[in-house]
Parts: C-alpha cells; structure tokens; sequence
C-alpha cells in the first residue's frame, strides 16, 4: 500500500480542522504536487501546521453540538494530565529523590549526641561531591549540598514553574470571579449545576490544604547514622520511608482526583450555561493570556524534570533538591487545572459566539 | 501578505499561494496558508465564501480592510524613514 504523507498530515489535524479545511486542502495539494512541488515538503508544512492547531486547543466551531463539544472540551483537558502522570510518578517515586539527604563524616568529627537534633549546628559538615571526598573542618558554617549543573537548572525550571503558575492562578481567580455571578444565575434550576460552580474553589481549597499538609511533615526530621567504609554516615530521614511513601501517593492521587472533578465539573458547567458576549470578554481575554503561559510552564517542567534526572549520585545533592522532588507534583497539577479552565472558557465563548449568531441570524432574517 | 493579496479581491487557497508567491518571490505551503487563515478568520479579517468545486473563495472583511489599510501605513512610513537614514544609494 502507497502511502500518502499529505493524507496522513490532514488526518493530523483536529477533527473541526478537517471538517472545516481539509477537503480544499487536499484539493489545493493535490494542484500544488501536479505542478512539481515536493509532496514530503508540502506535507511537512502540514505537519506542522497540525502540531500548531493542537497547541491552540479547542476552537470554537459554531456547527458542532454541545455534546460533541463537551467531549472536546473534557478530552483536551485531559491530554495534559495523561502526558505528565507517568512524569510525575517516575520522577517522585524514584528512590533516589524520594530519600533524604546523606552527610558523611570525617573520622576526625566525634560522633554526634544523638538524639539531638541540632548536634550538626556547630560543626562544618560538607558534602561530599562527585569523585572527591569533602575536606573536613571542625568549626565553621554549615556548608551546603554541592551545586552542580543539573542542580542550578532544576532549580531554575523550579522557580519558573512557580513564578507562572502563580500567575496563571491569579489569572484563574480572575476569571473564575468574573464568571461565578453569571453561572450562578444561569444554573437556578439545578443543585448540581451550582454546586458546580464553586468546584475550581473546592480544588484549590484541597490542593492548597495538601501541600500545606505535606510541608508540616516535611518539618519533622529524623536522624540516623550507619558505619559505611570506616565512616560515620548520617541520613536525615523527613518521615519513615513507607509513611514517606504513603502520604506522598495519597497527595499524589488525592490532589489529582480534586483536580480530576474541578476538570468534569468545569467541561460539565461549559457545556451547559451560556454566557453573553459581554460577560464572556474578561474570561476570555485573559484565558488567552493564559493560553500563552502554557507553553512557557511545559518549558519549564522539562528544565526541572530534566535536571532531577541528570544529577549524580545521591551525595551529590543538596536538601534544596529533595524538597523540589517533594514538592513538586503541585504546580503540575495546578498547571493541569489552569488549562483545563481555560479549555472550558473557551466552550463557554464559543457558545456566547454560538447564540450571537442565532440572534444575528433571526434579525437579518 | 494574505490579507493584501484578498485586497484584489476574493480569492481561494491556490490563487492566494500563487499570488503570494509573485509578490514576494517566495514559496508558500499549504500549512503555513492555512495556519494563517484560520486565525484571519477567527480574528474576523477575512471570511469564507460558498465553496465551488471544492474550493472555497476567501474575501477581506470591512475591519480586514481597516486593519490592512493602517498596517500598510505603518510599513510605509518605516519604510520612507528607513530610506531617508540611508540616504541616497
């Protein structure tokens, strides 16, 4: 069987894509290859053009039906999540991020009066680095975990994930409270419908109350120390490994099950009220803006991802790490619910577009 | 270069990559064209008319017109101060 890269760079397309272009495309294609253009080269041009036409998500497309929509809506919100999960789990439930910081000690430190845990506070105790073993001081500042390269770029990926979700939950704020008066309204008939509307709050409440949850336990330090090759070694255990491993995954599957219903409830809530073109534009503009922040934030999780994978051996690495691997499964699943919010805003204006042009169209007629 | 191509008047998707393609020397694609339409579409600058034989003519909307009309001046005025700095050739 022949195959057709033009064919299959159409099929590549988003189905209101194909419905609304690909016939002319292919017809225009088809002229284009007739008078010798290269059909890989038109076809990768296509290609292109596809990946480009995902990244904008769900646009409006005023024949479809509000079923048709809502799957739209429901499944392009649920293509990040499916991406970043097995990230996610790969990258925490690795045992290397998920344990705490190793110390080795110089066989000129005495051992430490256990089980204080400030027995360190006066003593240098520096890392050993890759290939090297740490210069022992007996007095002085703590030094910290070396920094390596993959160190300042995860910690950098970090930061940026941080700067824009908070932005994006700013703009989500915003375009939640701009919305919730009208949606309220507009749901009068239904419990559910308004219970709805306060769903992205619910998750937010939840999300917030676990990464709280997760940093009071994170506070709570255990020490202990092993003999490894004539040296003292001291590991800092934030919980007992299998609690470790339990309150993680339990936050892991809790925050995204909450985010997992805010996502349905707001693909349920698109699809069923109908905002006017007035109420729409705030939401609107700023779920663009969003939009745009998107791809920066993906960006920056492959920066941090990337760099928590490239670092050494676990004496390589400083606290500073274990807490972004700890930490980290949180601005995802807020990226996760940012984009799912905006793929409902969008439905929510492609519908004020859908009734403006049945009321446009009832006046001319 | 889409939208000043539509302003001839309406044009389906072969005739705008061939007149684009004697404006500006360079090879447009079938992706790049309708990456470029579909937002003009979205954007309102430019609208669909009835298909014919497969091949659905595109015109320029009033606020198309506009907004080509005051992009233009834009690239004209650069243009004339661009020129002057360099002074004469």
């Amino acid at each position: 069987m022949k195959i057709d890269p033009v064919r299959i760079a159409i099929a590549m397309h988003p189905r209101w894509w194909r419905r609304r272009y690909g016939e002319e495309v292919a017809t225009i294609t088809a002229d284009l290859v007739e008078e010798g253009r290269s059909r890989w080269r038109v076809a990768s041009g296509l290609a292109i053009d596809a990946l480009r036409q995902w990244a904008r998500g769900p646009v409006p497309d005023l024949t479809h039906s509000t079923a048709i929509r809502r799957q739209v809506a429901a499944s392009a919100a649920a293509l990040p999540i499916a991406l970043v999960i097995p990230l996610v789990l790969y990258t925490t439930s690795y045992q290397r991020y998920r344990s705490a910081v190793w110390q080795q000690l110089g066989p000129l430190l005495p051992e430490p009066s256990w089980p204080n845990p400030h027995a360190f506070d006066h003593r240098a105790v520096e890392f050993v680095t890759r290939g090297s073993n740490a210069t022992m001081t007996p007095t002085g500042p703590i030094v910290h975990g070396s920094m390596s390269w993959p160190t300042y770029m995860s910690g950098i990926g970090y930061f940026l994930i941080t700067v824009l979700a908070l932005v994006c939950l700013l703009g989500l704020l915003t375009i939640w409270s701009s919305m919730r008066s009208a949606l309220w309204d507009r749901s009068r008939h239904s419990r559910t419908q308004r219970f709805l509307v306060w769903s992205p709050a619910v998750a937010l409440v939840v999300i917030t109350g676990l990464y709280l949850w997760a940093n009071y336990l994170n506070q709570q330090p255990k020490f202990s120390f092993v003999t490894s090759h004539g040296h003292v070694v001291s590991t800092t255990t934030v919980l007992h490994p299998l609690l470790d491993k339990v309150v993680s995954d339990a936050n892991l599957i809790l925050g995204l099950g909450t985010l997992a219903g805010s996502i349905v409830a707001m693909a349920f809530l698109a699809s069923r009220v109908e905002l006017s073109a007035a109420e729409a534009r705030v939401p609107l503009a700023i779920s663009r803006m969003i939009g745009r922040i998107v791809p920066l934030l993906t960006v920056a999780y492959t920066l941090w991802a990337l760099g928590l994978r490239l670092q050494g051996d676990p004496s390589s690495r400083g606290q500073v790490i274990v807490s972004y691997a700890h930490g980290g499964w949180w601005p995802l699943a807020l990226v996760c619910l940012v984009y799912a919010s905006v793929v409902s805003v969008r439905a929510v204006g492609a519908e004020s577009h859908r009734l403006q042009h049945q009321v446009l169209s009832i006046t001319h007629g | 270069m889409v939208l000043t191509s539509l302003a001839e008047g309406p044009k389906h998707g072969y005739a705008l990559i061939k007149d684009i393609e004697t404006m500006s020397g360079e090879a447009m694609g079938p992706g790049t064209l309708y990456g470029v339409l579909v937002r003009l579409e979205q954007e309102g600058l430019v609208e669909a008319l009835e298909s014919e034989d497969r091949r659905r003519p595109y015109r320029l909307t009033g606020a198309g017109a506009v907004a080509l009309r005051e992009r233009l001046e834009t690239i004209t005025r650069v243009a004339k101060i661009g020129l002057r700095r360099l002074g004469p050739a």
